[in-house]
């Protein structure tokens, strides 16, 4: 008795594999045939050779109904949820690379607005000046200028107690240059003993150093000079353009030699208000008027999110030129649909708008911020470029997504048929009829717009056709 | 127009088993020596082909009996047609003995 429990419920289980609409017949055809069989006192064998026969039953059954019933091809929780999935992979993206995680940030490279890179007259803007007249000109009684900072560069190899760098391009620089430039300065170190600072950049702090914070207040030297390593600042920071793989920040410097050719940098006295970004000057000078031509250096920072926002603000404005902002015309049988399923609709449009929305974002930050560029502004625009692109495309698909699915049901209309032919436009109609799945109704997309057909049309069908489209297709094969 | 039905020579040797009456599943399989993975499935094609059509028995009988309602299988008017036909295709059908005990519903 207990091993036809178990063939019984062998049974029901290979059921599992009959198809929904045949299963409940074949149960019980094999239930009975099963209890005839163990009547029959037929063996142990002969039983389970039945029941393995209904494993055969089942494979047959599945291949005389290989047709299955017409699906709609994807569901709105299924479209949602494969959005939902690339924002998060694009947010898990992000997060995974450094880069891109301190870029979302909107990282700050300089944040001052009155420091004005101040150049030789003689010479093109940003060319360097002897420290000889500079400080002459510190000197002097100032009007224009509240402070000066300066900075020469050189190329050292820096040693550390494991091992030599390669030769970095260095800047000796006055102590009060990054405070002035408004730089901000990771893991800033606490001033210890009497040794200059080196604050290194982002580039050579992970390429050099290894990216370790083991290095920030340990000395190293710089050729002959001993220097403490104080943090980290953005590859940007130089004013002057460049790269600059560390600064060398000189508490006194008194000991630079006056031939020495450094770019300088003066901070605009309050009140003073220059006509325009760049001007050009005269300075008394030992030997005569020293003509300087001075430029305000700008704040530079990467705001990622209003370049995000512009970006969509310009997709947005594109998108009416690319396609149709129309999500049909659903009134060519009036059907008054119930509230629920128009609110559902539009719920649906706005969630994979949104949800598409961050997965551009990251997406954006990714392809700007991933690569190391040498320009600040680069990564900018990529991202400028990237998000206007991306943005474009997901309003597109949302829109022509929201198209292509049944207003009733969301899911998305199958089986495309072309209907009519072009040369029968005067009097019909030619173009692609969609139905969905469920039976709420068809599409009508017409090929070619014409004043009384320009617009998909939906004919809407209404329950007594639901007979037409329930349960399975059955196979037709011949025996 | 009629169109000729090709029978699998195990369809039509059940066909064949069928035609001397009423009879079910089990009771094929074993005068045809055929497995249950073959017989159910071939049934199920002749009966999607029209040939022979099913009922089960009734359930108050199997109550009386104290035992589960049978599904019977009968033949049809057009099966005896492909049966025939089948005969000049198959002729070892025909030394098929014949059925010694038939159920009639």
């Amino acid at each position: 008795m207990t091993s036809l429990l178990l063939y019984r419920m062998a049974l029901r289980l290979v059921a599992c594999a009959v198809p929904r609409a045949l299963r409940a017949e074949w149960v019980a055809e094999w239930e009975s045939e099963l209890w005839y069989i163990a009547e029959s006192s037929a063996s142990r064998g002969e039983i389970t050779a039945f029941c393995w026969g209904a494993v055969e039953d089942a494979r047959s059954l599945r291949q005389m109904h290989l047709v299955a019933p017409v699906r709609a091809a994807g569901s709105a929780w299924a479209c949602v949820g494969w959005v939902v999935g690339l924002a998060v992979v694009s947010f898990g993206l992000a997060q995974a690379l450094p880069r891109v995680r301190l870029a979302s940030t909107s990282p700050v490279y300089r944040s001052s607005t009155d420091s004005v890179l101040i150049s030789s007259g003689e010479a093109k803007t940003g060319s360097m000046i002897p420290l000889l007249r500079v400080r002459a000109w510190q000197r002097r009684r100032q009007h224009l200028f509240t402070e000066f900072a300066f900075y020469a560069p050189l190329v050292r190899t820096v040693r550390t107690e494991m091992e030599t760098t390669r030769p970095l391009a260095l800047a000796r620089a006055s102590g009060n240059m990054l405070r002035m430039l408004g730089v901000p300065v990771l893991f800033a170190q606490e001033p210890r003993g009497v040794e200059p600072v080196l604050v290194l950049s982002q580039s050579a702090w992970h390429r050099d150093f290894g990216g370790s914070e083991a290095v920030f207040g340990q000395v190293v030297k710089v050729g002959a000079q001993r220097v403490r390593i104080g943090g980290v600042v953005p590859d940007e920071a130089a004013p002057a353009g460049g790269r600059i793989d560390g600064w060398i920040l000189l508490p006194e410097t008194e000991t630079l030699p006056e031939t020495t050719d450094v770019y300088l940098v003066g901070r605009l006295a309050e009140g003073a208000t220059m006509r325009g970004p760049q001007w050009e000057m005269t300075v008394p000078g030992v030997d005569g008027d020293v003509y300087y031509s001075c430029r305000i250096l700008p704040a530079l920072r990467a705001d990622v999110w209003r370049m995000y926002l512009f970006a969509v603000f310009l997709a947005l404005l594109a998108l009416p030129a690319t396609t149709s902002l129309s999500l049909g015309e659903y009134a060519a049988r009036p059907v008054n649909l119930h509230w629920v399923a128009t609110l559902r609709r539009w719920v649906f449009l706005v969630t994979k708008i949104a949800c598409a929305m961050p997965a551009i974002y990251f997406a954006g930050l990714i392809a700007a911020y991933a690569m190391h560029s040498t320009s600040p502004y680069t990564p900018q625009y990529i991202q400028l470029v990237t998000t206007f692109g991306l943005t474009l495309f997901a309003l597109r698909w949302s829109l022509r997504d929201q198209r292509r699915r049944c207003p009733v049901c969301l899911g998305r209309l199958t089986c495309p048929a072309r209907v009519g032919e072009p040369s029968r436009n005067f009097l019909a109609w030619n173009g692609t009829e969609l139905i969905c799945a469920d039976g709420h109704g068809f599409l009508h997309v017409p090929e070619m717009a014409t004043s009384w057909f320009s617009t998909q049309r939906w004919l809407h069908l209404d329950p007594s056709w639901s007979g037409l489209f329930m349960g399975p297709v059955e196979g037709t094969r011949v025996t | 127009m009629t169109v000729e039905i090709k029978l699998s020579h195990t369809a039509a040797m059940i066909l064949q088993t069928i035609s001397s009456g009423t009879i079910y599943g089990f009771g094929i399989m074993e005068r045809t020596g055929l497995p249950s993975g073959t017989v159910y499935p071939a049934l199920r094609r002749l009966e999607r082909d029209a040939l022979i059509r099913s009922e089960w028995e009734k359930q108050s009988i199997a109550d009386k009996e104290m035992r589960p309602p049978r599904k019977f299988y009968k033949m049809t008017p057009a099966g005896k047609t492909t049966l025939l036909a089948m005969m000049k295709r198959y002729p070892l059908l025909e030394r098929l003995g014949a059925m010694d005990e038939v159920k009639t519903v």
